[in-house]
């Protein structure tokens, strides 16, 4: 099967195009054109279909159909192609992104002299609390989960994602790390009563071992290897569509009753606003892959990412 | 509906054409009678009201009510109400410097040509060639006076700034948050390096794409 390959203004990519067996799949095209360019990887190229007459999205490539799933013997078989850009896996940018707070975050606690040049050493001294080495103890284990959750525990339904997430997030990070770390080890802290502080770190404490045990459902609801999308079952997801978000957002709220930073609630609001967009659509995602049609299940009633409101 | 967008945007261009022309008589009246001094001062009312309604634009262009670009649109209206209201307006101490004049004739110039641009342009279609050649060269100059004039003043502020404590926000407090604005002020004047080059380039783009290779119909002129 002879195959031509070209850009969404209609150039021809391979010169000559692709020749592939018949029975190939798609993934052997993306390798016969990374053979040719290499600069373009699997994960790189965006293989669509192209666009019928009414068609306003173009249908994807998958890569485990084969080319005959896509192109009758006799049509003369043109695929478009996009670059995606650099990309790098999941884990990377995960990793990454935690591995700044979890860095940058201490340094504020163990050297306030050299950051806060300001005051003086009797000052620092006496305006140590408690409760800044429990909210350094919570912070450290609340990224240390992440990054060993990352590396350990979860799976993606996508392999990798674009290189400029990895600046956007790692912005997003370490700043708010920096700055949160900044107020809250700041000489002139002013700490909450001690019964605020052990609610505040209880529900941190209940929320991320609820937390944990999600991403555990999470996984294990997809086989290894796998790509599609799964109903989540059991515990929180009983009742909410992004239970692991909820715990996340409580996991917060509780650091933050604890704390008391107005940095550390924007950093929250800001998270929060990001991963309910996110929810919204896994929820929406999830109601159209499980219609109740043709046999398939339907998606039950849930909360999106915060009940009771939403 | 597009009428009534139509009538609106006409109507917000003439009355901010107005204002802006207000503001050139006020500054020239006070340059001939008592000095470059004073020109700041006479037209702060007028410039309250005139240079906060720009507020107005990031509006226009986040809801599409017009099509410019959301991010140079707020670079723009931001430094000009930041100086405004963070500098002159807070610090009456930088408003004798004879860069206020340049400032206020500056600003204004740039701001009549530009809202009668858009007056016509939204009322005829098109704006006379004549005024869409004002408006795509006066900044050439106009441009860098006004900017200029706002690193002036800010700086001058500065030791103001330092010495009043003015919107300062200091620790402790029960936010646990700290706000100062000398370091802000500083900030805003290091991002002159970045902004001024590219709100400058961007313009001059945009004069090429207005003004640049004659179209298929150069003569085409007002009826």
């Amino acid at each position: 099967m002879q195959i031509r390959i070209e850009s969404r203004s209609g150039r021809e990519v391979v010169k000559g195009g692709l020749e592939l067996p018949d029975d190939a799949t798609v993934a052997d095209l993306q390798a016969a054109f990374h053979a040719k360019i290499k600069k373009f990887y699997p994960s790189r190229q965006r293989l669509t279909l192209p666009l019928g007459p009414d068609q306003k999205k173009a249908t994807v490539l998958e890569s485990s159909k084969k080319l005959s799933d896509y192109f009758s013997k006799t049509s003369k078989p043109v695929v478009v192609f996009k670059d995606l850009g650099p990309q790098i896996t999941w884990t990377t940018l995960f990793v990454m992104e935690y591995l700044g707070p979890l860095l940058l975050y201490p340094l504020f606690y163990l050297f306030p002299q050299a950051l806060y040049p300001w005051a003086v050493n009797s000052q620092i001294s006496a305006n140590r609390h408690d409760y800044q080495f429990y909210a350094l103890l919570a912070w450290e284990f609340h990224y240390a989960k992440r990054i060993l959750e990352t590396l350990f525990v979860h799976r993606y339904s996508h392999d990798t994602v674009g290189y400029y997430f990895l600046l956007k997030n790692c912005t997003y990070y370490w700043g708010f790390a920096l700055v949160i770390s900044y107020f809250l080890n700041n000489p002139l802290y002013t700490p909450v009563s001690e019964t605020q502080m052990l609610v505040g770190f209880g529900i941190f404490a209940v929320a991320q071992l609820s937390n944990f045990y999600t991403h555990l459902i999470l996984r294990n609801i997809r086989p290894p290897g796998s790509k599609g999308y799964f109903i989540p079952k059991g515990f929180l997801f009983n009742y909410v569509t992004c239970a692991n978000y909820t715990t996340e957002i409580w996991a917060w709220i509780g650091f933050n009753i604890a704390t008391q930073t107005l940095m550390g609630w924007v950093f929250i609001v800001g998270g929060a606003t990001q991963m309910t967009i996110w929810a919204v659509g896994k929820h929406k995602r999830l109601r159209r892959t499980f219609d109740g049609k043709d046999g398939t299940v339907k998606y039950p009633r849930r909360w999106v990412i915060f009940p009771p409101f939403f | 509906m597009g009428n009534v967008k139509s009538i609106y945007l006409i109507l917000y261009n003439m009355i901010l054409a107005g204002g802006w022309t207000l503001v050139l008589v006020k500054a020239i009246e006070a340059l001939r009678t008592s000095g470059p001094e004073t020109c700041i001062e006479a037209c702060i009312p007028a410039l309250q009201v005139f240079q906060t309604l720009a507020i107005l634009e990031i509006f226009h262009s986040l809801f599409g009510i017009v099509r410019s670009p959301l991010f140079s649109n707020i670079v723009q209206v931001f430094s000009r109400v930041f100086v405004l209201w963070a500098i002159v307006y807070s610090f009456p101490e930088v408003r004798t410097s004879v860069f206020g004049s340049s400032l206020c004739i500056a600003w204004a110039l740039s701001e009549i040509i530009r809202y009668v641009f858009y007056a016509l342009k939204e009322a005829l279609g098109e704006a006379p060639y004549i005024v869409l050649w004002l408006r795509y060269t006066l900044f050439i100059v106009l441009y860098p006076v006004g900017a200029g004039s706002e690193v002036v003043l800010t700086v001058l502020a500065l030791p103001f700034v330092a010495a009043s404590k003015k919107f300062s926000y200091p620790m402790p407090n029960r936010l646990n948050f700290a706000f100062d604005f000398y370091p802000v002020a500083c900030g805003v004047l290091f991002s002159y390096l970045y902004g001024f080059p590219f709100m400058y380039t961007h313009m001059l783009v945009q004069r090429k794409k207005a003004l640049g290779p004659p179209k298929a119909s150069p003569t085409k002129k007002q009826s």
